[in-house]
């Protein structure tokens, strides 16, 4: 059991390891879009406001009364679209990524899918290793959007002069822009965002691993499960907004745990099947 | 030993593998012989679970292939099996962190008689040295049965002729070691059973000293027989 | 160790930074404002919330925080709350399985003994009646069909926007008053016409249809008539009558394009109808002088209420809604701050949220008495917040 344990961390590092390049990169990427895009329009701003009161001889605090100062949010919402590429970005890499992980032991000039297909251990490790560093990157990504946006109200309070400033508390902030839907501030909604996404992970997982034991029909077969897991959560969420459906809202939000629940516990368990006896080199 | 029986896989709507069966002992070195395509490569990945099988039986030792089994079992098969990006050292290392029956010491040995470069990228290597490389992580281990496919293939002559070396040293004295390969010259004096397969059927199993006393034939002799009669 | 050094790092530190989120984000749960009882007993607030802000109040000291932005917000059975759906909720929290799949229906009646609910299908010209007995829990279902009001075309493309506006129960006969929208079968445009459809109420069997209104179709282009159901004080609870407001109003003709007048009132007439005995009469002049000095009609228990809720000083003025006269004792209210104020007649109480002292009020009077039985107001909980001055909070009943 603990070898396996430590089989598993040593496993975990490798692929954490090896997507080093790509994460530091996106954390980069990300960092000067919503930074360096925070900057410019405080900036843009800053000199029309200037430019106001220079015309009308106004000093700061008179203005502010007039015209009841910059906020944050007014300067991330200009970001809006911006912010949105940046999220997208992280996204995108991570998803595509599930699919990789797997596939770049397969293909390239090496298959070092025979090196961990052959390991001393329970193949199932491969799996979770490869769970774990989806896991560690994603919230890495989480808490690194987290200290840029910690980094834009510092940013705020640097570049606006204090007479201009309304002053709200990180989490207020974070709470009043769309961000919080991806680094929410509240347990059910982290529940639900977050539990809809593991599930998704482990679908993309289990469908590559069909692939590589049934090859095409394994490839179908696997996105035919995961799109209609992924219906179905989408039709109960949706119906939670429909008032005349038939089941209590609550009722739905049961149902799609469950559904979460079961989906996660048959993506873990066909996997470790496939691993077990059904993948190929 | 390694017990094969009965063995069937369908790849595509081709049958691959039609019922093999045989056996490779302890102690002995076996080889597969067969023409391209003959499944000799398949029955190899068959037997280390890298590839699923229709029917028949597998065991090493008694028993089932199992994650266990690969303290006691190693293959070497013919391509690369690291990352290109990994360094040598760093090949070595990861064999030492997962395989509790690692040797260093032979490692160390088998290193310096290929004359590797630990420091070397793993992608940057020629087929020769990657095979070299290979062997080393492949013989390095404290296993009983040594699992080889194509060692020799595309490699240049003297690099052959250092590989052959191993097969007469002690690495290989009380192991079973099971090797495919269609290039017989090079080994055909160091080979105890000879197993020749063609589309995915034994046509011959037999013993090579009893082979050549009583029927004064080599392995080339019947391979003829078969491939070309 | 060392060649772990990136992996625990970026695990470590993550972890480190959300750990730090999580303890940011439980200390900001509760929103910085808090519904203080300054006077009586906040038992009479039991169900309702003050929404504002962000947030969602009530009376015991519960603050939430709320927002379109929370994903599982749609995933609460009680409906959002508003002055309509507030009535809903009571029923989903009193009846779940009768109101399954039925949220939504057209118009519900409650007593001691019964809730009916009807929704009319359009398409099959048919209302569908459910009846629940409190007592046994037992439901029964009724269907009662429809036809075209004498007078009226068919029409296969424009929808007749049917609908049950009002269910009441009186002497075992289940009363389905129904809206309709119309095309005349003489020249005009729409009519208007509502019917009660009085059903039997333990065989089902339709006892027969009084026609309560119908409007002349008006045949010049800039005229309308419109025809409202007077907002109705607890539209569930039984009452034996209902009342319709009726306004003839001409548009701005387009002569005068860039600025277009607003609608002029030409007419106004109060329609009252009583189920029990089936006769209807106009509100006299004297009652109809009172409602054009600006007061807006809502009518209830017998009682017609007029008053003008969105001013800084109303005054509750009671009507006898046969003949126009004050009924009681007129009941002006608190001075408000701003305008925006919402009134409330509920359960023999009439809930007052106005702004005083710049901050959001509830004030509850006993409707027979005048007595105050409750006054609470928002206050900040935290002093960096958003300040509450001038700002509306919203009264609504969310159950619990």
């Amino acid at each position: 059991m603990k070898t396996n344990l430590i089989a598993l961390l040593k496993l975990a590092d490798l692929e954490i390891r090896r997507f080093r390049g790509i994460l530091l990169g996106l954390m980069a990427l990300v960092a000067l879009i919503q930074l360096g895009g925070l900057s410019m329009v405080t900036r843009t701003r800053l000199s029309q406001i200037e430019s106001q009161i220079e015309r009308s001889g106004m000093t700061l605090a008179e203005f502010k009364l007039q015209n009841s100062g910059l906020s944050l949010l007014e300067l991330l919402g200009e970001l809006d679209g911006v912010t949105g590429v940046a999220i997208a970005c992280c996204i995108v890499v991570v998803a595509a990524y599930t699919l990789i992980i797997w596939y770049r032991d397969w293909f390239g000039r090496a298959s070092f899918a025979y090196r961990l297909l052959m390991l001393p251990h329970p193949r199932f490790l491969l799996y979770l290793s490869k769970l774990a560093a989806i896991l560690t990157f994603v919230f890495s990504l989480f808490a690194w959007q987290i200290v840029i946006v910690a980094g834009q109200m510092l940013l705020y309070h640097v570049q606006i002069p204090h007479q201009l400033r309304i002053e709200r508390t990180f989490i207020d902030t974070i709470r009043s822009t769309d961000l919080v839907i991806f680094i929410p501030v509240r347990l059910t909604e982290f529940l639900l965002v977050y539990g809809l996404g593991l599930v998704i992970v482990l679908l993309l997982f289990t469908t590559a691993l069909l692939e590589r034991s049934y090859r095409l029909k394994g490839l179908l077969g696997g996105l035919a499960l995961s799109a209609a897991a992924f219906v179905l959560l989408v039709w109960l969420w949706a119906g939670a907004e429909d008032r005349g459906s038939f089941l209590y809202p609550t009722e739905l939000l049961a149902l799609f745990i469950g559904v979460l629940l079961v989906s996660a516990a048959a993506a873990l368990w066909l996997g470790w099947r496939l691993l077990r006896g059904k993948v190929s080199v | 030993m390694i017990e094969v029986s009965d063995i069937r896989k369908k790849y595509r709507r081709k049958q691959v593998l039609g019922g093999v069966s045989f056996q490779a002992q302890k102690g002995q070195i076996t080889s597969l012989i067969g023409l391209n395509g003959a499944g000799k490569s398949t029955v190899l990945k068959a037997i280390m679970g890298l590839t699923p099988i229709d029917g028949g039986s597998i065991r090493i030792g008694g028993q089932a292939i199992s994650p266990a089994a690969y303290n006691t079992i190693a293959f070497i098969p013919d391509r690369l099996t690291m990352p290109g990006s990994m360094r040598l050292r760093d090949g070595l290392q990861f064999m030492a962190d997962f395989y509790p029956r690692w040797n260093p010491a032979r490692a160390e040995d088998l290193m310096s008689f290929f004359r590797l470069e630990r420091g070397e990228k793993i992608g940057r290597l020629s087929k020769g040295t990657a095979m070299k490389f290979n062997l080393v992580l492949g013989m390095a281990q404290d296993v009983d049965y040594v699992l080889m496919d194509e060692p020799f293939s595309g490699i240049d002559l003297f690099s052959r002729e250092l590989i052959a070396e191993v097969f007469t040293s002690q690495l290989v004295e009380d192991r079973g070691v099971l090797i495919t390969t269609h290039e017989i010259g090079d080994i055909e004096h160091l080979i105890d059973h000879a197993v020749l397969l063609d589309q995915g059927r034994v046509v011959r199993d037999f013993d090579c000293e009893q082979m050549r006393e009583e029927h004064g034939k080599s392995v080339i002799d019947v391979m003829r027989e078969v491939y070309r009669g | 160790m060392k060649k772990y050094g990136y992996s625990i790092g970026l695990a470590a530190l993550s972890a480190l930074v959300l750990i730090g989120y999580v303890a940011a984000a439980s200390a900001d749960r509760k929103p910085p404002y808090r519904l203080t009882t300054e006077e009586g007993d906040a038992a009479v607030m039991n169900g309702f919330v003050l929404d504002g802000l962000g947030s969602r109040l009530t009376a015991d000291g519960g603050r939430e925080r709320t927002g379109s932005r929370f994903l599982s917000a749609p995933f609460h059975d009680l409906m959002e709350p508003d002055h309509y759906y507030s009535e809903r909720n009571e029923l989903i929290l009193a009846h779940r399985s009768f109101m399954r799949g039925h949220r939504m229906d057209d118009s519900y009646y409650r007593d001691d003994a019964t809730v009916i609910g009807a929704d009319l299908d359009d398409e099959r010209s048919t209302i569908d009646v459910r009846l629940l007995d409190r007592a046994s829990g037992g439901v029964r279902e009724l269907e009662v069909p429809i036809e075209l009001p004498a007078g009226t075309k068919q029409s296969d493309f424009h929808s007749y926007n049917r609908s049950i506006v009002d269910v009441q129960l009186e002497n075992g006969r289940i009363h389905l008053l129904v809206r309709g929208d119309y095309s005349p079968l003489t020249e005009g445009q729409r009519l208007w016409v509502y019917e009660d459809h009085i059903v039997d109420s333990a065989s089902g069997e339709r006892v027969g249809t009084v026609e309560v209104f119908r409007n002349a179709p008006e045949t010049e282009l800039p005229r309308e008539t419109t025809v409202e159901l007077i907002e109705e004080v607890r539209q569930m609870d039984a009452s034996g009558i209902v009342m319709l407001n009726v306004k003839r109003l001409k548009h701005d003709d387009g002569t005068n394009q860039e600025q277009p007048s607003p609608p002029l009132l030409q007419e106004w007439r109060l329609v009252g109808y009583d189920y029990a005995s089936g006769e209807t009469w106009e509100l006299p002049k004297a009652g109809m002088d009172r409602l054009k000095q600006g007061l807006e009609p809502r009518l209830h228990g017998g009682i017609l209420y007029a008053f003008k809720e969105h001013i800084e000083k109303p005054v509750i003025h009671f009507l006898d809604p046969r003949s126009g006269e004050a009924a009681a004792e007129p009941l002006p209210l608190e001075e408000s701050d701003i305008p925006q104020r919402s009134v409330r007649l509920q359960d023999g109480r009439i809930y007052d949220n106005f702004l005083a002292g710049k901050k959001p009020t509830v004030v509850v009077y006993d409707e027979a008495s005048r007595r105050v039985l409750y006054r609470g107001s928002v206050e900040q909980a935290d002093p960096r917040a958003e300040p509450v001055d001038y700002k509306y909070f919203s009264l609504n009943f969310y159950g619990k």
